[in-house]
């Protein structure tokens, strides 16, 4: 019964116009990381060319200024950013899934304990704390990743929790929680497979603002300095000033539409979920 | 409405406490010198006697307890600290920047959110058609779109390539412009930083406006209203708008911790002269007790905003405003 | 006779993801002054559909797609805007399904019920203030509340605002949608009660949808009952107890507890009502119906006058050879 509905959600997903174009667009980007050394015509390490070149025959979108292929820079910091993405969005929504179902399972003291937390952690903001925290623990995949994780887990978590709530209410919980059934029991048989669908979909949407954080992160000087993200190369790009010059057009424009296009990705995808999960929503359109 | 007040006042109270002890925190447990961290890296520098005299001034020879005690006291005695690679006191530095922030966030945030406004309700207004799919999608790629970059390509087509606006800065140096033309100035400098912050800021309100005001028009009383003969210019604007806005109000808070951020790399792309820039050029050389200083003006601003749109909030909505009287 | 509305093959269709749901089709009747009319039918039959129709209030993905609505002898589905905002509630209100939610959350009461008499009358605003005082007044509500919000209001007390504000011009045609849903069983006797002792006091023509049959046998003039966006039998009280001619209209009689009788069996009907998408051209009663034959599943059967006053649409009847 399971796999008939995941079979369901999925011919709706792809019956669906928009969420068939994201998860399009993810194939694409998930393919290019992975053929990376395939598709890149030079080592982005290395220095191929003269500085600051325009494109040519041998370098599509020239060189940046320290004579490295721009194209190759590109194709493989579709890895980092991808990587960092995703890996920040699913530890963020681990966090989210464990205080939502805590705080929706248990309800009373430690839910509203748990909830002003959620509110708390939503007035700051993020991003100059990320900045902050980042400065201080020193820029690094990982500690890009638990920054950007630490602080994204908060609006999951009230999605997840509401969710919780509502599963609640359809009063298998409670009736099993009365006969004393064992809580790995109810979770399993009642919570998680209500719970993932949304947390997917959460996900999703996570990672798409996860790629956009961590785009501005090493956009700041912040990010990874040993590999290069789409956001290191604009750092680049807008401290040799090519944005200037007519080299905004193979510098500064391929790395920003790709962001944007992986970030689209993810959010139709994303949003497509959401709206099958949510019939309320899929009604309305 | 007193005890609402008084939950978030205390709410807020808590996130203000919380950041602060963050960072009185981040400096001395971090592995390494503190005295890197409170100073910035130029303690290397410095001779052994200015050393003493910082670790004093920190008072780094107390106890944890009266440390954090002497902290927070600066803190609110406007004592943010000294810059020793600007050479100056933070709270001086901070005073020359925050006019700029809030010049840019300020208005940012109010077209942001009269645009979304408008845009969200016209395009439920007009559910299901092409107006609407249209919208939606340009929202939708607006929101996808990284902010700085969003500003390098405006410079690089309005200043560099047209010529139309300045590169950077808040205002010419050394023009010495006054009265009406210093305003102009300002207000060109001001045009494609705002620009890029609207335009990065302005899907959330237009994404829930639209949801919301779609809820509202399939509410009954929206239906009634209309059995009633008010005429559907009146419907819309002051029975649903109103209605609508209630949850963009709520989504209006949220999302000034978010425009702050954004203000933050915005700056920093046009060089503009704000909290946001002073931070990241803080970061640039490493200045830490400079970074923890923007840190807090920004939290403590986004914090003071969010209470002033909690005591404008029940004036909206009666259910609120007439709790407890 | 003075015959205030009629109703003349209404359908109304609903586009949705699967096709076009046929939520009405081709329903007529009428109605007197001064008459009661219950409208009754399971839930999803299409009460509120042919409700807001009547009202014109059908909106996107709805449509009405056929018929007339004479109102006074005018025709509201070919009415211009402008001459239906003149009639809405002068001539026709409503007291909507959960009258809970029909109170806008950010006006006052008092304000609500205002504006329905500034925007159609031309008095002055203290006037309006004393009317809707009075209003207020008569459906028990104590007058000085006006400045209240909906939200201070306990679900009684707003349908008796709903109730006030559909009376507010004094309308000569009021539809009531089922108005006492979600309320405890003593305030909705209490509500009906209301509804019907108004309805004398000004001599209202009311429809009263509910699908709580021995409600609507006790205060209803006429009886017309609804099986899937069809109206299947349509008379007086009187003939439809006594002598039921559709199969579904016997069921419905027979499933509806008998409080004097109540040795007699309480049959449910067996069965569920049919998807309205793409409805085959058939009696839709056809899959639930002990009598069906081959022909009521070819062929839809006409709503006839089969006694003076007394509509049915079933084949039987043509035949002569009721079961
Ligand atoms: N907006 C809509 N979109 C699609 N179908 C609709 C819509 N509104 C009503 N319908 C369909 O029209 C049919 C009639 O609905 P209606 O609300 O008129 O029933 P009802 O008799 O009033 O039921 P209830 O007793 O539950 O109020 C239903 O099958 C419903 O699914
Ligand atoms: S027409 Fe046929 S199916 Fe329909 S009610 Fe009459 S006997 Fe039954
Ligand atoms: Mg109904």
């Amino acid at each position: 019964m399971v796999n008939q509905k995941w079979k369901k959600y999925w011919q709706v997903l792809t019956s669906n116009n928009i969420g068939l174009f994201g998860l399009i667009l993810l194939v694409i980007f998930l393919l290019i990381a992975l053929l990376a050394p395939i598709l890149a015509p030079f080592d982005p390490s290395a220095r191929v060319g003269d500085p600051f070149m325009k494109p040519n025959s041998q370098f599509l979108l020239g060189t940046n200024d320290v004579g490295q292929d721009i194209l190759s820079e590109l194709l493989y910091g579709t890895r980092i950013s991808l990587l960092i993405g995703v890996i920040a969005a699913f530890i963020s929504i681990l966090l989210g899934c464990l205080v939502g179902i805590i705080s929706g399972y248990y309800g009373g003291k430690t839910d509203a304990f748990l909830m002003r937390l959620v509110d708390l952690v939503l007035v700051i903001p993020f991003l100059p704390l990320m900045i902050l925290l980042a400065a201080f623990i020193g820029p690094s995949f990982w500690n890009i990743v638990l920054v950007i994780s630490l602080i994204s887990w908060a609006s999951p978590a009230r999605v997840i929790r509401s969710q919780v709530l509502t599963l609640k209410t359809k009063g298998y919980v409670e009736a099993a929680k009365s006969i004393g059934t064992n809580i790995t029991v109810i979770l399993g048989r009642h919570i998680l497979p209500g719970v993932i669908p949304i947390a997917l979909s959460q996900f999703v949407l996570a990672a798409s603002h996860s790629i956009l954080i961590e785009a501005s992160l090493s956009f700041l000087g912040l990010g990874d300095p040993f590999t290069k993200s789409w956001g290191t190369i604009l750092y680049y790009a807008q401290a040799r000033g090519a944005f200037l010059t007519d080299a905004w057009i193979w510098w500064v424009l391929p790395p920003g539409l790709l962001i944007t296009t992986l970030v689209i990705g993810f959010a139709f995808t994303g949003y497509s979920l959401e709206e099958i999960l949510n019939p309320r929503l899929r009604k309305e359109r | 409405m007193g005890k609402f007040i008084a939950g978030k006042l205390l709410q807020y109270l808590i996130v203000i406490f919380l950041m602060l002890t963050l960072n009185f925190l981040l400096p001395r447990l971090m592995p390494g010198n503190p005295l890197v961290f409170l100073a910035g890296e130029d303690v290397g520098f410095m001779s052994s006697a200015e050393k003493e005299a910082i670790l004093d001034k920190y008072g780094l020879n107390d106890s944890i307890l009266e440390q954090y005690g002497a902290y927070i006291k600066n803190i609110f005695t406007g004592d943010f600290g000294y810059s020793y690679q600007q050479k100056r006191p933070i709270s001086e530095l901070l005073m020359e920047r925050l006019p700029w922030t809030m010049l840019l966030t300020g208005l940012g945030l109010v077209l942001s959110t009269v645009i979304g406004v408008m845009f969200g309700a016209i395009s439920a207004w007009r559910r299901g058609t092409r107006t609407d799919a249209n919208l939606l999608t340009v929202f939708m790629f607006l929101s996808a779109m990284p902010s700085f970059w969003v500003g390098m390509i405006l410079v690089s087509i309005f200043s560099a390539q047209l010529g139309w606006l300045p590169v950077f800065g808040a205002e010419s140096a050394w023009s010495n412009y006054t009265g009406m033309d210093r305003l102009i100035d300002i207000g060109k400098h001001l045009i494609l930083p705002l620009a890029t912050l609207i335009l990065i800021s302005v899907t959330s309100t237009f994404m829930i406006m639209r949801y919301s005001m779609l809820n509202v028009l399939g509410e009954d009383y929206i239906m009634m209203a209309k059995a009633k003969g008010v005429k559907e210019k009146v419907i819309k604007y002051k029975h649903a708008m109103r209605n609508a806005l209630l949850p963009v109000a709520t989504v209006f808070m949220l999302s000034l911790g978010f425009t702050l951020g954004g203000a933050t790399v915005i700056e920093t792309v046009f060089a503009y002269p704000g909290v946001g820039r002073l931070m990241f050029e803080s970061v640039l050389s490493r200045d830490y007790p400079l970074i923890q200083a923007t840190f807090l003006i920004i939290t403590f601003s986004v914090v003071i905003a969010n209470f002033l749109a909690d005591l404008i909030y029940p004036l909206l909505d009666p259910k609120v405003g007439s709790r407890n009287g | 006779m003075n015959t205030v509305l009629s109703v003349e093959n209404l359908s109304t269709y609903f586009k949705t993801d699967k096709g076009i749901a046929k939520a009405v089709e081709n329903v007529s009747f009428s109605l007197n002054k001064g008459e009661m009319l219950g409208l009754i039918g399971e839930s999803g039959c299409g009460k509120t559909t042919v409700a807001q129709s009547i009202l014109r209030l059908i909106e996107y993905p709805g449509k009405v797609v056929s018929g007339r609505v004479l109102l006074n002898g005018r025709d509201l589905i070919k009415a211009s805007e402008k001459e239906l905002s003149s009639m809405r509630w002068k001539e026709i209100s409503v007291i909507p399904q959960s009258a809970m939610n029909a109170l806008n959350p950010i006006f006052t009461i008092g304000d609500q019920i205002m504006e329905s008499i500034l925007l159609h009358e031309n008095v002055s605003k203290r006037e309006a203030l004393q009317r809707t005082k009075t209003l207020l007044e008569l459906v028990g509500i104590d007058g000085e509340r006006w400045r209240s919000y909906p939200h201070e209001f306990s679900g009684g007390m707003k349908q008796r605002v709903a109730i006030a504000m559909a009376l507010a011009c004094n309308p000569k045609l009021v539809i009531s949608d089922e108005s006492t849903t979600g309320l405890d069983v003593l305030t909705q006797a209490q509500v009906i009660a209301l509804i019907k002792s108004l309805q004398k006091k000004m001599d209202l023509s009311v429809i009263l949808i509910s699908h709580d049959l021995p409600m609507v046998t006790a205060i209803c003039d006429k009886i017309a009952i609804m099986y899937a966006g069809n109206i299947v039998e349509w008379a007086s009280t009187e003939d439809i107890l006594k002598n039921p001619r559709h199969p579904y209209s016997q069921a419905l009689l027979n499933a509806s507890p008998d409080l004097s009788n109540p040795e007699k069996e309480v049959v449910s009907i067996p069965g569920s009502v049919p998807n309205l998408v793409d409805f085959p051209h058939s009696c839709r009663f056809h899959t639930r119906c002990p009598y069906a034959y081959d022909k009521c599943r070819q062929e839809n059967p006409e709503f006839k006058e089969i006694k003076k006053g007394h509509y049915v649409a079933c084949f039987l009847e043509e035949e002569g050879n009721h079961g």
